[in-house]
């Protein structure tokens, strides 16, 4: 395959960007499944890992979420580097699969009020967390709170365009983050 | 700390995590391979279940559901009147009528109460009890001599002559139902049908969808078991069975894999036909879903004479069909797993021309669409990349043009075909499934297969 002829790492690298190397993958190609795999796996990883509740969980997600990809890879178009298009491809799956996983994830809005409280506090965030720690505490939180805290912080996402995607009020967004923020200090202050 | 909407723990997880890399765990490419060879094998194993069930399915309506009706048009040569055929060849009638036999014993005593009795004896009497001359002639028996059925050809065996058929008046096509099952009032019924749908989300804002997930969309397969009842005029259904989701299967929309969702559902048909008319309903009631159709079905139909030319239809004095059809849903009819919140009613309505070039007949028509929804709001979502939702307003009568062409060709009783359907304008989510059919947001194409009784 085309894939075993390219010698260096940076021509796979340029190469990948194209849609023929995504068709590649859409194939089945193994050379090419294991080179995406070996390049671009453990960045998707930590995807799974910040939306799953556990480690056993992100597994499962990466597992699908790897799957997904390569069966919608024919659809990639080369518009964009194929490192971000399958940064986003997984981190939609992983929304997904979040949202039907959990159907009662129950939404609770906030008052005015505390809302205002809210925005008073801003405690020092504790950097020295090294990054599993860090990990392991959003799992930690209820899936509703890590949904909303991944696509809000993570993935750059408005409330706007996080409320439509999971079909809830702006506000109800807004609360979750709330609450996903004040839990997630609190058990960083925990460490301490 | 800034009053942004980024707090500092989100520009902090952003900066820690957003391209962090994880350590993989072992053996992870390894399960993914085999998945993958998994999910193929399960996909070939879906193809050949469906195939089979086709093939399983169509015999068992071919040896016991296929009628072996006489032509009519042979019995009006032979002076039977199209009552007194199908008096001999009701459901449970497997005994010559006092009518049919009268006519033979006119035309040929001897030789008809000869032929009766043999052919029966060996199997031959087909179900309306006339005698087959052909089969006779060549048994040995005197040629020529089964009244006006046959002629004959010298020296060797008689040819049943082509005779224009005659149409039965008040059984134009039966179409919709194959199904039918003339030997046994009461039959076991069992069918496979499978159909592509789309299911998009179409929860009411606010209130998401729990069993979808955006780009929502796949095939599903029905099968199902019950009881037929059947009677001269009156076929009646109920069936239950299990219908089986595979989303996301349709190529060039999202394909997750063979995740699969079932259902119990719980259906019951019944078709009336009287007066050239064929009335139609149907109950479906799931576990969350109760939807019906009513139709309404005008079909035209040619009327040839002696010589086979047509001298006129069976309704009205041109080829022409009127179709109507009133659904309801307690969600989106005929959409999978819909929620059941939403009211929707549709009535297509749709008038056509129906002709013949050769032995391939085609169709026309145009009609109209009302998709009525008793719901402010639609949420859709969008099947490209990347995901996303979109809000539609209903308006209050949404109605669309359709316009109907389709290609036909008959075999016989049968009539095998295809319908393609076009709506404008495009209004996402208003198909409404119905089986061995594709679906697109504007476009439906049906595979139609009729069975016409009592004529050619």
């Amino acid at each position: 395959m085309l894939v075993s002829s390219i010698a260096s790492r940076h021509n796979t690298v340029w190469y990948a960007d194209t849609p023929a190397f995504a068709e590649l993958l859409a194939r089945g190609d193994n050379k090419a499944i294991t080179w995406v795999y070996e390049e671009y796996g453990p960045v998707l990883f930590t995807v799974c890992l910040r939306y799953g509740g556990s480690r056993e969980e992100a597994e499962d997600l990466f597992q699908e979420g790897f799957l997904h990809i390569l069966d919608k890879a024919g659809s990639y178009k080369g518009d964009s580097a194929l490192r971000s298009w399958m940064y986003r491809v997984m981190c939609n799956y992983c929304i997904s699969a979040l949202r039907k996983q959990n159907n009662k994830i129950k939404f609770n809005n906030l008052s005015d009020d505390e809302f205002l409280m809210a925005d008073e506090e801003e405690p020092e965030v504790e950097s020295k967390i090294n990054q599993e720690t860090l990990i392991e505490l959003i799992q930690q939180l209820p899936a509703g709170y890590r949904l909303v805290l991944n696509m809000y912080a993570l993935e750059n996402k408005s409330h706007t365009e996080i409320a439509a995607e999971l079909g809830m009020s702006e506000t109800t967004s807004r609360t979750q983050l709330f609450k996903a923020r004040r839990m997630l200090r609190k058990k960083m202050e925990e460490l301490k | 700390m800034s009053q942004t909407d980024k707090s500092g723990i989100d520009q902090f997880l952003h900066s820690r995590l957003a391209q962090a890399p994880s350590a993989m765990p072992a053996g992870m490419l390894a399960k993914i391979l085999a998945a993958r060879e998994k999910k193929k094998r399960r996909m070939f194993l879906w193809l050949n279940l469906t195939i089979f069930v086709y093939v399983l399915a169509g015999a068992f309506w071919w040896f016991c559901c296929v009628e072996q009706v006489p032509i009519a048009g042979k019995l009006k040569s032979a002076g039977i009147s199209s009552n007194e055929h199908r008096n001999a060849s009701s459901p449970s009638d497997q005994t010559l009528s006092p009518v049919v036999q009268g006519e033979f014993k006119s035309q040929s005593p001897q030789v008809a109460e000869t032929e009766v009795k043999e052919t029966r004896n060996n199997g031959s009497v087909n179900r309306s009890g006339i005698p087959n001359p052909i089969l006779k002639s060549n048994t040995g028996g005197e040629a020529g001599t089964a009244g006006t059925l046959g002629t004959k050809e010298e020296g060797s065996t008689m040819i049943s002559p082509e005779v224009p058929e005659i149409p039965d008046p008040e059984k134009p096509w039966i179409t919709l139902n194959p199904f039918r099952i003339k030997r046994w009032p009461v039959a076991f019924l069992a069918s496979a049908f499978h159909s592509w749908v789309l299911w998009p989300e179409d929860a009411p804002k606010g209130q998401p969808d729990k069993n979808h997930s955006p780009s929502d969309s796949g095939m599903s397969f029905r099968l199902g078991a019950g009881l037929l009842v059947v009677d001269e005029r009156f076929d009646a259904t109920i069936q239950s069975g299990r219908q089986v989701y595979v989303p996301k299967f349709l190529p060039g929309i999202i394909n997750q894999g063979l995740e699969t969702r079932t259902g119990m559902g719980f259906q019951v048909n019944a078709e009336w036909h009287y007066k050239r008319l064929w009335w139609g309903g149907a109950i479906q009631l799931k576990k969350t879903v109760l939807s019906g159709t009513y139709e309404y079905l005008l079909d035209s139909m040619p009327v040839k004479d002696a010589e086979g030319r047509i001298s006129g239809y069976t309704a009205l004095p041109m080829p022409v069909y009127v179709q109507g059809t009133l659904g309801f849903g307690t969600a989106d009819s005929g959409r999978q797993n819909a929620k059941p919140s939403v009211l929707s009613m549709y009535i297509p309505i749709q008038a056509g021309y129906r002709g013949h070039v050769g032995p391939v007949g085609y169709k026309l028509g145009a009609g109209i669409l009302l998709d009525l929804r008793f719901a402010k709001s639609l949420t859709l979502p969008s099947l490209e990349f990347p995901y996303k939702q979109s809000s539609i307003q209903l308006p209050k009568l949404p109605v669309s043009a359709q316009f109907t062409g389709g290609l036909f060709r008959d075999f016989g009783r049968f009539s095998l075909g295809m319908d393609a359907i076009y709506r404008l304008p495009d209004k996402k989510g208003i198909e409404v499934g119905r089986d061995m059919a594709i679906h697109t947001t504007r476009t439906a194409f049906y595979l139609n297969l009729s069975y016409r009784i009592g004529s050619k």
